[in-house]
C-alpha cells in the first residue's frame, strides 16, 4: 500500500517572508519542511535554494543546512551536552568553526532567544521547559541561518512561554530580516505574524496567499478541519447584525480600528441630521 | 533504513494456524524441535518434510517470507556444511590433495543442513502465525506453574510485551532525533570508527532520556490503573483451548511417535 505523502506542491517563498504553514493533523506539513533543507528527497520534483537545485549532484547539503535551520517539534528533546553553551556550539562546530567562533556565535543566538546569560554553564535539563525550547531554538540560530523553519515551537507551552517564542521569531524576522517559515496550528497566531500562509489539505497545496485572502475562505478551511481566527468569525457575526466592519480583519487590533471606525462613521451621520 | 527493522516478524493473515492457542503452537513447536535431533534416517526426514510443508500450506504465511529467516543462519549453515563434509572420516568418495570427501561425510553434512533449515523454518512459522503479545501471553500461562519456585512470570511477561510494544516507538524517535541532529550539522555517515562512535552521543543521549522519560510515564499511566502486578488481574481475551487446538495436539502427538519409531527401522 502506498500513498503519496506529499502531492502536487509547488510555491515560491520570497526572501524575507514570514509564511505561516496551517493544515490539518497529517496533512503533509512536517514532511513537507523536511524537503525544505534536504532531510528527505522528493521522489519527483525538486526543491531550489537561490536558484540552485539543492539535490544536484555535488551540492552542498551541510552548507544548505546552515543557511536553512529548521527547528523541529519539542526541539528540546535533541538537548545532549552537559551544559548549555556546549549544546548550542554543537551546530557551529559541525558547520567547522572554530572553538571561539563557535561560543561567540552560541552566545550572540542565546542573547536572540533571550536565556539568562547566568545559565548557560548550567544543564540543559535541569532548567524549565520554556527554557529548553529556547535553547534548542538557539541551537539553530548559532549556525547563522538565513531561513529559519520551525515545526509548532509554541506545542506544550503555556502562554506566556507561547508569547515569548513568537515575540522572539517576530523580532528575528523584522530586526534580522530573517525569511521565516511557521508551522502552527493556531489561526490567531498566524494571522498575527504571517506575511503568506501557506494552506495544506490531503497532502496537496490548496492556498499560497495573504492571510486575509486565505480567511476568507473560512468555510473551506473548516471542511479541511482548520478554521479561521476568531475575530474572522467575529467579522461575520458582526456584519450579520448590521455593523459593517471589513470582513478581512482578522487581528484584535484591526477589530478594534474597525468597529471604532464604524461608531465614530455613526456619530458623525447622527451629528450631521 | 530504520523502519525496516522487524521483530517478532508477525504475517497478518486468517489461517487455521493462526487461529490456534498460542501455548498450543508454543508446545508444538518445542516437540517439532525436539523430534528433528532424535530422528537420523531418511524416513524420519520425510515425515518431517511432509508435516512442515502442510503446516506451511495450512500456515498461508508466502513461502518467500519463511526463507528470510534463513539468511541469518546462511554462514552458520554454510560453515557446518563445509566441517562435515571435509571433516567426517570414512569411506571415500574422491579426495584433491589434502581435501576428502567422504561418503558419510556427505551424508552428515547434508543431514546437518536440512535439520538446521528444517528449525529455522519451524520457529518462523511460530513467530510469522503468532502476534508478539500472544506469544508472551502463552508463555506466561505455560510457564505459570514456575510461580511457585518464586519465578515472577507474569512480571517477566508483561517486562517482554512492554519492550515489544517499544520498539516501533524508539525506532521512530531514533528517526526523528537523527533528522533533528542532521538538520544542526551532524554527521552519522561518514568518519572512521572512533569517529561514528563519538557522532552517535548526540543521538544516544537523547534517546535514553527520551526512554527514561516514557518509562516513568508508562508506569505512573499504569499505577493510575491500578495496576498491581499479575494477581487476581483478569484479561479481556483469556486463553481458552477450542477444539481446532485439540486436533492440533493430537496431530502433533501423533506426527511426534512417528519419528520416534523410525528410528526403529532399519533406513
Amino acid at each position: 500500500m502506498e500513498s503519496c505523502a506529499l502531492k502536487d506542491v509547488s510555491f515560491e517563498v520570497e526572501d524575507g517572508l514570514f509564511v505561516g504553514l496551517i493544515g490539518h493533523t497529517g496533512s503533509g506539513k512536517s514532511t513537507l519542511i523536511q524537503h525544505l533543507n534536504g532531510l528527505m528527497k522528493p521522489t519527483s520534483g525538486t526543491v531550489y535554494f537561490d536558484e540552485e537545485d539543492i539535490f544536484a549532484p555535488g551540492y552542498d547539503l551541510k552548507g544548505l543546512r546552515s543557511r536553512v535551520g529548521l527547528v523541529f517539534q519539542y526541539p528540546e528533546y535533541q538537548l545532549f551536552e552537559q551544559d548549555i553553551i556546549t549544546d548550542v556550539k554543537f551546530g557551529p562546530k559541525n558547520m567547522g568553526l572554530k572553538d571561539d567562533e563557535a561560543s561567540g556565535r552560541a552566545e550572540e543566538a542565546l542573547r536572540l532567544v533571550g536565556v539568562d546569560p547566568r545559565l548557560y554553564k548550567r544543564s540543559p535539563f535541569e532548567i524549565s521547559g520554556g527554557q529548553k525550547r529556547r535553547v534548542a531554538i538557539a541551537g539553530v540560530l548559532a549556525m547563522g541561518p538565513r531561513v529559519l523553519i520551525l515545526d509548532e515551537p509554541t506545542a506544550g507551552l503555556d502562554p506566556k512561554g507561547r508569547d515569548e517564542i513568537l515575540d522572539c521569531i517576530d523580532a528575528l524576522h523584522t530586526e534580522k530580516g530573517m525569511t521565516v517559515i511557521l508551522v502552527s496550528h493556531s489561526m490567531d497566531d498566524v494571522a498575527r505574524y504571517a506575511d503568506r500562509l501557506l494552506v495544506m489539505d490531503k497532502s496537496r497545496l490548496c492556498y499560497y496567499d495573504t492571510p486575509k485572502e486565505v480567511f476568507t475562505h473560512y468555510k473551506e478551511l473548516e471542511r479541511m478541519g482548520l478554521s479561521a481566527p476568531q475575530i474572522t468569525y467575529l467579522a461575520a457575526d458582526l456584519r450579520r447584525a448590521g455593523i459593517m466592519v471589513d470582513e478581512r480583519m482578522s487581528t484584535i487590533e484591526e477589530a478594534k480600528a474597525e468597529i471604532l471606525g464604524f461608531f465614530h462613521d455613526k456619530d458623525k451621520d447622527h451629528n450631521s441630521i | 533504513m530504520l523502519r525496516d527493522i522487524t521483530i517478532g516478524q508477525y504475517y497478518p493473515v486468517a489461517s487455521r494456524i493462526h487461529a490456534l492457542d498460542p501455548r498450543t503452537k508454543l508446545a508444538a513447536t518445542m516437540l517439532y524441535l525436539l523430534s528433528l535431533f532424535m530422528t537420523d534416517s531418511v524416513a524420519g526426514y520425510a515425515i518431517a518434510t511432509i508435516f512442515l510443508f502442510s503446516v506451511i500450506r495450512l500456515s498461508r504465511v508466502p513461502f518467500r517470507f519463511m526463507v528470510r529467516g534463513l539468511k541469518a543462519i546462511m554462514i552458520l549453515l554454510v560453515l557446518s556444511v563445509s566441517f562435515n563434509l571435509f571433516l567426517t572420516p570414512g569411506t571415500e568418495l574422491f579426495g584433491i590433495g589434502f581435501i576428502h570427501i567422504t561418503y558419510e561425510g556427505l551424508f552428515t553434512a547434508l543431514f546437518m543442513a536440512v535439520r538446521l533449515v528444517y528449525l529455522v523454518l519451524g520457529s518462523s512459522i511460530m513467530t510469522l502465525t503468532t502476534t508478539p503479545n500472544a506469544l508472551t501471553d502463552g508463555l506466561e500461562k505455560s510457564l505459570g506453574f514456575m510461580k511457585r519456585f518464586g519465578v515472577p512470570v507474569h512480571e517477566i511477561a508483561m517486562m517482554m510485551s512492554i519492550a515489544l510494544r517499544f520498539i516501533p516507538i524508539l525506532v521512530e524517535e531514533t528517526d526523528k532525533i537523527m533528522k533533528a541532529q542532521t538538520a544542526r550539522g551532524a554527521d552519522f555517515e561518514s568518519g572512521g570508527l572512533i569517529q561514528k562512535a563519538r557522532a552517535m552521543v548526540p543521538l544516544l543521549v537523547p534517546l535514553f532520556i527520551s526512554a527514561f522519560r516514557r518509562a516513568l510515564d508508562l508506569s505512573m499511566a499504569m499505577e493510575a490503573r491500578c495496576y498491581h502486578g499479575g494477581e487476581g488481574r483478569t484479561k479481556m481475551r483469556p486463553l481458552r483451548y477450542g477444539k481446532n487446538d485439540m486436533h492440533a495436539y493430537v496431530i502433533i502427538l501423533i506426527y511426534f511417535i512417528l519419528m520416534l519409531l523410525t528410528n526403529l527401522l532399519p533406513f
